[in-house]
């Protein structure tokens, strides 16, 4: 679905590459998260993948990122966005309307969905982000977490097969985030193929079927969650904030009691722990 | 001696109330976490707490003003600020500069300010004349954080500090915030993330539905696991998977703890 090959980018006015020699793959299908520091390339990662890089935010651009076998740079962001969503961080940027309705309206009747078909689409996102009760209040009026609520079912609303979206649950409180997260895997069974770009990996290594970590604009790990929060010293250098049940795991270690790997859940953290006391 | 009093606040703003009376106190010098769901009206209580907002009824007290009764600079020259999104707060084009505007209005004097701007540029490990357009947004976040924090304000009012920060990033967010307290700041600090509540606040308020559910000791509000359950909060990992073992496991607040119990559970087998 995204192959990215040798790809380097320096934004306009500036000289440090944002993303150096960057090869990845993602399968149709997957459930990728990506992770690292701030100014990793994370963002300019998924902007590549979305056509913005370098569409709408210029540079120097090197090698090639294709989505279906198109090559980005022989389209445009508004035919990739048949197909693709993106959300990115910066939500306010992307919020036009002036209420909740409106904003999930806008794209629908933009991408001409069938009429009839809109109010269900609208319901549904609703019910997946526990919108309807703010179905007419103003943006301007809602918090910060309602307002990423309602890109987010903007976003989704349009059925994209590839959704991008990164730092989604920068300002979503905890049950938010693991409703988002289920909703994301729910699509993602139905064959949507996920990009998500997370600062803390807690939540990712849960749900994502492939991991990146991204430091300096590089890929230095690549793998199941499983193997990539298993390299603990890596993620911590590459400045990963690592779960707590990941400093648990290696606290253990230190110790002598525990030789597996990270527990990529609060259950198997618990698992973990008894198979030690016993 | 109590620096921000509300006294039954009620607050909102043509669709309905997104704070209805609210009544708490904060000791001076204390660090409080305020925490609910999204929507539950934490920011707006922020807001009203450093009088960028006005109550609609009811009064809320800062370092003995009303703050219906005097104007918002009065309160900014002892309060300091951070807005959920950064870019509300950054308004000039390098560090240097975002960082010396907030300076002009407080009472350090020209040398000191120049100090206290120099010390915090390093602390936070910025280029001076860095272009904010070229900043990520975990770097925005800390540019506003800090450009707080020079000011040396006697309230600060953080609206999620921590929030799309990196691992260093973090260290050095939560650090600067328990400095802020140990030079005597009071602080409330609205934050999802119960790991930094349990390590830089004492006490925690929690609202729901634009009213106070709670208001206790960080301890106490986490042990209420009902209570955390009814505003949408989790319990911090290790806490979480404490109350899935159970038994001597139960109160295990650390992986310190938790390794410890296993040894000793371990020792014993052994015995």
């Amino acid at each position: 679905m995204i192959r990215i090959e040798n790809l380097s980018f320096i934004y306009e006015g500036s000289e440090k590459k944002a993303l150096s020699s960057l090869s990845l793959h993602i399968p149709k299908g997957s459930f990728a998260g990506v992770t690292g520091a701030s100014c990793s390339g994370k963002s300019t990662l998924l902007r590549a993948v979305a056509g913005i890089v370098p569409h709408f935010m210029r540079g120097r651009f090197f090698g090639a990122v294709k989505v279906n076998g198109v090559d980005t740079l022989d389209t445009s962001p508004q035919k990739l966005a048949a197909t693709v969503g993106f959300l990115g961080e910066d939500i306010e940027s992307q919020m036009i309307c002036e209420t909740v309705e409106e904003e999930i309206l806008f794209g629908l009747e933009n991408f001409a969905v069938p009429h009839g078909e809109i109010e269900g689409r609208i319901e549904r996102v609703m019910e997946m982000f526990s919108l309807a009760p703010l179905r007419k209040r103003k943006i301007s009026s809602l918090s910060g977490g309602q307002r990423q609520k309602t890109a987010l079912a903007a976003v989704i609303a349009l059925s994209p097969q590839l959704l991008i979206l990164d730092n989604p649950s920068a300002e979503l409180d905890p049950v938010a985030t693991e409703s988002l997260y289920e909703a994301l895997s729910a699509l993602n069974s139905r064959g949507v193929t996920i990009v998500t770009a997370e600062q803390k990996p807690g939540i990712l290594c849960r749900f994502a079927t492939h991991m990146t970590v991204m430091s300096e604009g590089r890929a230095v790990l690549n793998g199941s969650a499983q193997q990539v929060m298993d390299e603990t010293e890596l993620l911590r250098s590459a400045g990963v904030m690592l779960p707590r049940r990941a400093e648990l795991s290696g606290r253990l270690a230190a110790e002598g009691l525990y030789r597996g790997g990270t527990p990529l859940n609060i259950p198997s953290a618990a698992e973990m722990i008894r198979g030690m006391a016993q | 001696m109590k620096v921000i009093e509300f006294k039954n606040v009620s607050y909102g703003c043509g669709e309905g109330n997104l704070l209805t009376d609210v009544s708490f106190g904060i000791q001076k010098g204390s660090f409080t976490a305020l925490a609910g769901e999204n929507g539950a009206g934490k920011s707006t209580l922020c807001r009203l707490a450093a009088a960028l907002l006005r109550p609609v009824s009811g009064e809320v007290i800062s370092n003995g003003l009303s703050t219906s009764k005097e104007k918002t600079a009065r309160f900014a020259a002892f309060t300091g600020f951070l807005f959920q999104n950064p870019d509300r707060q950054i308004c000039r084009s390098t560090v240097r500069e975002e960082m010396a505007f907030g300076l002009k209005y407080t009472a350090l004097g020209g040398r000191e300010a120049e100090l206290a701007l120099s010390e915090t540029i390093e602390e936070f490990g910025f280029a001076p004349e860095r272009e904010i357009f070229s900043m990520t947004r975990g770097e925005r976040q800390m540019l506003a954080l800090a450009s707080v924090l020079v000011r040396k304000p006697e309230i600060l009012v953080a609206d999620e500090p921590t929030s799309g920060l990196d691992a260093r990033q973090y260290a050095v967010a939560a650090e600067k915030l328990k400095e802020a307290r140990r030079r005597g700041a009071t602080v409330l600090m609205v934050t999802h993330d119960m790991e930094l509540a349990e390590e830089t606040a004492d006490e925690m308020l929690v609202v729901a539905g634009g009213r106070i559910t709670a208001h206790a000791p960080v301890e106490e509000i986490f042990s209420d696991r009902a209570l955390m359950k009814r505003s949408s909060l989790r319990q911090t990992e290790i806490r979480e998977i404490a109350a899935l073992l159970g038994g001597d496991f139960a109160k295990a607040a650390s992986a310190y703890e938790m390794a410890e119990i296993i040894k000793n559970k371990r020792k014993r087998m052994v015995a």
